[in-house]
């Protein structure tokens, strides 16, 4: 199952508008010479496949852990409302004509306070209650959704394609590829250390206390630990759907459920997955590039559904 | 085994605006097992869950050797307070030794996996509970009855010193409901101390030393399992005539039409 990242990478790494026979992405990365293919996978390609790979990364990371603090293996981050949230925000920043970096802004504070509305509402009555906090998210999607259509009905027509490429999820600008990478690392490092913890956590609350675990405090980590990776894969790549729901799901399928290994391996395959998906999004129609939101589902509707219909 | 002494002072338990019981006093002692036996929705869930330190009292406090319950720390009290819940709410998508392995959680000495002791324990537990041939099984395959064996043994293999168990009886054949009582006789017998909430009050006859009734209009009766266990106690807690039975020395106690 591992070899899907160094072939998905290859893939991604060959395929574009010029493409590169295996050899020749060898010695580019080798750096050895410095001619067109070097400088069009130094600059271009590489950032492209290693945002792609962060952002899936990220967007599995956070369905894995939001699956667990809700005990609900459909949970993920756009069910909670937190994309609902970062798009919002964004959107409202282009319409006023704000740069990158202040639509940016604009999206995390959105996301933070869709988180800060559920986890407030969400917990304010009593912690026992999941499906209030699954509610809230739920109704405040549908809120953003409304939002969106607003903002959207506002907008001039220039204004509308950048939107709607931001809606249905776009690597092409992606920036802060450190930092992503950082964050993912990080949470994926705590996640998989605490991974004993997770796996009482997803057998229910009162299991989890009974069997020592300090719930409250563990729900709190986790919700935020959900919403900053959301955030950072957001802010690299728009909204595309689909990753954290069916990666985890699928590592389940075929058996791996201990969150030990179920970690490590849906930050990785869900990494390919999205390399695999805006590889074939920027070069199926080329010189069109689609935008890879509408890929994850196409792919991702298809597999899913295989893996219901052979489990039952 | 060991000194551990659950206790209850002035505990004044409600939920949703109903009264369960009202300054409860009461001592748990290493081994005793109590009998809880109450008609349905009395509260004795929420008793038991409150005595468990996962619901909050009205008034009064619960401790364990003389320290509130909240003043110790989740982990260690999960180290010798076992809880069988009688409805687990959350999904567990591993399989039934996996599953059984969690009872280790709060002795677990490294952050990354059990010990191999731990895994003997698990295996012990399996085969006490006949689960050895389901042991791979995933957990989530398994019938109510299974599910509920499982459950008992992920408790067995927590290897606590006080068990509160829920309906550890629910779901379980004849066969299992005696091996069931079986092994929590040895535990008694250990030094164990157990509260369960039964239903049969042949089971609580067999094998508790005390008993706690509560009653539907939120007071309570608790004393040894031999005076409280008659018929006049018992038509009072079920509100329904009984009729007694004696087979071979044992009282049974039917309901009557």
């Amino acid at each position: 199952m591992l070899c899907t990242v160094p072939l998905s990478l290859g893939f991604g790494l060959m395929n574009g508008s010029l493409p590169l026979a295996p050899i020749e992405v060898w010695h580019a990365l080798l750096g050895n010479n410095d001619d067109t293919a070097t400088t069009v996978l130094w600059e271009l390609r590489l950032p492209r496949v290693l945002a792609a790979f962060v952002c899936g990364g990220l967007l599995t990371l956070s369905g894995v852990l939001l699956q667990a603090l809700l005990r609900n293996p459909l949970a993920d981050p756009y069910i909670l409302g937190i994309s609902g949230g970062a798009a919002v925000g964004a959107l409202a920043a282009m319409l006023l004509g704000a740069g990158l970096a202040a639509t940016q802004l604009s999206s995390f504070t959105g996301a933070s306070l869709a988180i800060v509305t559920v986890f407030g509402l969400g917990f304010r009555h009593g912690e026992r209650n999941i499906y209030r906090l699954l509610l809230t998210g739920v109704v405040l999607s549908a809120g953003c959704g409304a939002l969106i259509s607003l903002l959207l009905t506002l907008a001039q027509g220039d204004e509308v394609k950048g939107m709607l490429f931001w809606l249905m999820g776009d690597l092409s600008h992606a920036q802060g590829l450190p930092f992503a990478w950082f964050v993912l690392l990080a949470v994926g490092l705590c996640a998989t250390v605490f991974s004993g913890g997770l796996d009482v956590l997803a057998g229910g609350l009162d299991k989890a206390a009974a069997l020592g675990v300090a719930v409250g405090l563990w729900q709190a980590g986790l919700y935020f630990a959900a919403a900053v990776l959301t955030v950072t894969a957001l802010q690299l790549g728009g909204s595309i759907g689909f990753v954290g729901l069916m990666i985890p799901h699928a590592i389940r399928l075929i058996g791996v459920s201990a969150h030990r290994w179920l970690i490590p391996l849906s930050a990785l395959l869900g990494g390919s997955f999205l390399v695999l998906a805006d590889t074939l999004a920027r070069t199926l129609w080329s010189p069109l590039q689609f935008p890879v939101g509408v890929f994850t589902a196409l792919l991702g509707v298809p597999v899913l559904l295989w893996l219901l219909s052979r489990r039952s | 085994m060991n000194n551990l002494v659950l206790e209850a002072h002035k505990l004044t338990v409600a939920i949703g605006g109903k009264m369960i019981c009202r300054e409860l006093e009461m001592t748990i002692r290493p081994g005793e097992c109590w009998g809880v036996l109450g008609q349905n929705g009395v509260g004795k869930t929420t008793l038991l869950r409150t005595l468990a330190g996962l619901h909050k009292p009205q008034a009064g406090m619960v401790s364990l050797n003389g320290a509130a319950l909240a003043a110790h720390a989740r982990r260690n009290l999960a180290q010798h307070l076992g809880v069988l819940l009688q409805s687990e709410s959350g999904e567990f998508w591993g399989n039934v030794q996996e599953y059984v392995l969690l009872g280790r959680f709060p002795h677990r000495a490294s952050l990354f996996g059990y010990s191999v002791q731990d895994e003997t324990l698990a295996q012990q537990a399996l085969a006490q509970m006949e689960l050895e041939g389901l042991s791979q099984r995933p957990f989530n395959t398994l019938s109510g009855g299974e599910r509920q064996r499982a459950a008992i043994a992920q408790a067995l293999t927590q290897r606590a010193q006080c068990y509160l168990l829920d309906e550890p009886l629910q779901h379980l054949d004849l066969r299992h409901q005696a091996q069931t009582m079986q092994v929590f006789s040895r535990l008694k017998e250990q030094g164990c101390a157990l509260m369960m909430v039964l239903h049969d009050t042949l089971w609580a006859q067999r094998c508790c030393d005390h008993v706690l009734m509560l009653f539907a209009d939120g007071h309570a009766l608790h004393g040894p399992a031999q005076e409280l266990l008659t018929r006049v106690h018992l038509e009072a807690l079920y509100q329904c005539p009984l009729r007694e039975l004696s087979v071979e020395g044992e009282r049974w106690f039917v309901a009557g039409v």
